[in-house]
């Protein structure tokens, strides 16, 4: 399951990379002649009803997809991960407000939470004209809204990493491996860097194969509700959401996007498990 | 027991003060409403007029206090799109359909969850155990929205066999279909938790004494085992009411049923910010008071947690 999972995704990753050199036409390109097209040779899955190919538009979806999913992954470790550390290492007052800062956040749905934050910043970034964060404004521009998204998501997850590897961390900082580099001389940046996180390594990997599907759920379901990228550049929650309104007379708008984006779930979760078991190895079966 | 209700219900009110300013913050922080159309705006006068009805003109802490006071008594505000009525009547119209939808989705969770569960633990290892936790995989990994579209396509479209959607009350057909979608995920859920918490408790002394008396297979699992199994069950589904809750978003879109999931959805697209602050309250409640109610049934369920 986990090598068909692989293999899947592999395939996915390529579409998504190669979009503007692999895919039929542009994802905006409109065929007016053939709108609710059937499958054909020059349209494999057909076309949507402004005439777009489908199979264009499905890999260019893979694109924001996967862009979404790794990028607030990797921003959301590279906060979590050392900030968790930190807490869990340190203790104290630090620890303390972070926890509470982490129970009052869970008491807000977090779909929800996301749904408000996105909102903030959909509107907020495009008025951004001057100042030391006019970047923010180009790149969310350039990447036609996924910079927003990114942003939403991650000032949200964070939190979950920083939990895990605080939990992992405050199990590992009276462990003797520890106390014996300390008393020999090792700096607490040195005991984190090169005692702790190898350590915390393992776990925080099985995490991040749970953090990109769960981005890319969030993602869509955001672009479902008219929230996430700006269209036309497509996402597989912008399609399911356009064929919604015709999936009685066009069932395969609809079905085609939503077959893709349970598929990439489900491999992602395949991999996911398979990498469990194979750091994992105290793990009973 | 008396005294840990009001304990826990007084934790309640910073958490409540909290997400309120949190949400009051990000709603107000965001600039802009559905007055803002670039295509046809509207004259400034007519926008100023709106800004002092709606009180946006004045101090920031003004309108925290006047929004809180009003909430604490009932009013939610006006809708910015919907004039002529109060967010807390839009609630109260839409509201009760996502509870009667919530309700037979968490039904559907429990008659497939706990027999799924159950048969996973029983058959450990055996090919019913991996095609449960198959299912299980499936339902954890897949959003509610893209089930919905796959059973609106393939049950509704393709074999005719049901309604594409609309609502008609909990004994309608067209509940199945947004029910089957929104409770997948907790029935997955209740079904993986179940295997753990039964497996743990079959290994217990007692469950081998039931069976060295004699008593039946059959008999030693639904009676003894399952009914200590179930107990750590009532915790995960406090967790699983949140599931379902914003799981209605996106299902009664698809489904168009007349939620209040479905309302937000329209609320976010066109704008009406009161709307969504009434909503996060509105859920933060329900998810509070869900984790106090699943603490006291601990209590109810299991004689030895006692709650001093």
């Amino acid at each position: 399951m986990a090598v068909a999972g692989a293999l899947f995704l592999a395939a996915v990753v390529l579409a998504a990379a190669g979009a503007p050199a692999l895919s039929p036409y542009r994802y905006d390109r409109q065929d007016l002649l053939v709108t609710y097209g059937a499958p054909t040779r020059s349209h494999l899955i057909g076309t949507d009803g402004l005439g777009r190919d489908v199979l264009s538009r499905l890999m260019y979806g893979a694109r924001v997809s996967m862009s979404v999913g790794l990028t607030a992954t990797l921003l959301v470790l590279a906060v979590g991960v050392p900030v968790g550390l930190a807490a869990g290492y340190f203790g104290g007052t630090f620890d303390l407000l972070l926890m509470r800062f982490v129970d009052i956040v869970y008491a807000i749905p977090y779909l929800l939470l996301v749904v408000l934050l996105q909102t903030f910043f959909t509107a907020v970034l495009p008025t951004i004209r001057h100042g030391p964060l006019v970047w923010l404004h180009a790149l969310n521009h350039g990447t036609n809204g996924i910079a927003a998204i990114v942003m939403a998501l991650s000032l949200v997850g964070w939190l979950d990493v920083a939990r895990v590897v605080r939990g992992q961390a405050l199990a590992l900082r009276h462990r003797e491996f520890v106390q014996a580099a300390r008393s020999l001389g090792a700096v607490d940046r040195h005991i984190m860097g090169a005692h702790l996180l190898p350590n915390v390594a393992a776990p925080i990997i099985v995490m991040a194969t749970l953090l990109i599907p769960n981005f890319i759920i969030a993602e869509a379901g955001l672009s479902f509700i008219g929230l996430g990228v700006q269209p036309p550049m497509p996402s597989w929650g912008t399609m399911i959401a356009e064929g919604i309104d015709s999936i009685e007379s066009y069932p395969r708008l609809v079905i085609a996007p939503a077959l893709v984006l349970a598929a990439t779930l489900l491999s992602l979760n395949f991999v996911g498990d398979g990498l469990r078991d194979a750091l994992d190895p105290v793990m009973e079966r | 027991m008396g005294a840990y209700l009001v304990r826990r219900l007084l934790l309640a009110i910073p958490t409540m003060a909290t997400v309120y300013t949190v949400a009051f913050l990000l709603v107000h922080a965001t600039p802009g409403g559905p007055w803002d159309n670039a295509e046809k705006p509207l004259a400034p006068q007519v926008i100023e007029n709106l800004r002092v009805k709606y009180h946006l003109n004045e101090p920031l802490w003004a309108q925290y206090i006047l929004y809180l006071r009003d909430a604490v008594h009932g009013s939610l505000g006006p809708s910015y799109v919907n004039t002529a009525r109060d967010v807390s009547e839009i609630i109260a119209d839409f509201f009760p359909v996502s509870i009667q939808l919530g309700l037979v989705a968490m039904a559907f969770a429990v008659v497939l969850g706990i027999p799924l569960g159950t048969l996973a633990a029983v058959y450990r290892n055996t090919p019913v155990d991996y095609l449960s936790m198959g299912i299980v995989v499936t339902g954890i990994s897949i959003p509610n929205y893209v089930v919905a579209t796959i059973l609106v396509t393939v049950l509704a479209v393709v074999l005719h066999w049901l309604p594409t959607g609309g609502w008609g009350g909990v004994l309608d057909v067209r509940v199945i279909i947004p029910a089957v979608a929104i409770g997948l995920r907790p029935a997955t859920t209740l079904a993986r938790y179940l295997r753990a918490s039964l497996l743990e408790v079959l290994g217990q002394d007692y469950i081998r004494t039931a069976r060295a008396k004699g008593l039946a297979r059959r008999a030693v699992i639904l009676r003894h085992a399952l009914r200590n199994a179930l107990i750590p069950i009532a915790t995960v589904s406090g967790i699983l009411v949140a599931d379902v809750v914003t799981g209605s978003f996106f299902v009664e879109t698809v489904t168009r049923v007349p939620g209040i999931g479905r309302y937000f959805v329209t609320a976010t697209t066109g704008r009406d910010y009161p709307v969504l602050l009434a909503l996060a309250l509105l859920f933060s409640v329900v998810i509070i008071t869900m984790n106090i109610v699943v603490d006291l049934s601990y209590a109810v369920l299991d004689p030895q947690v006692r709650y001093g």
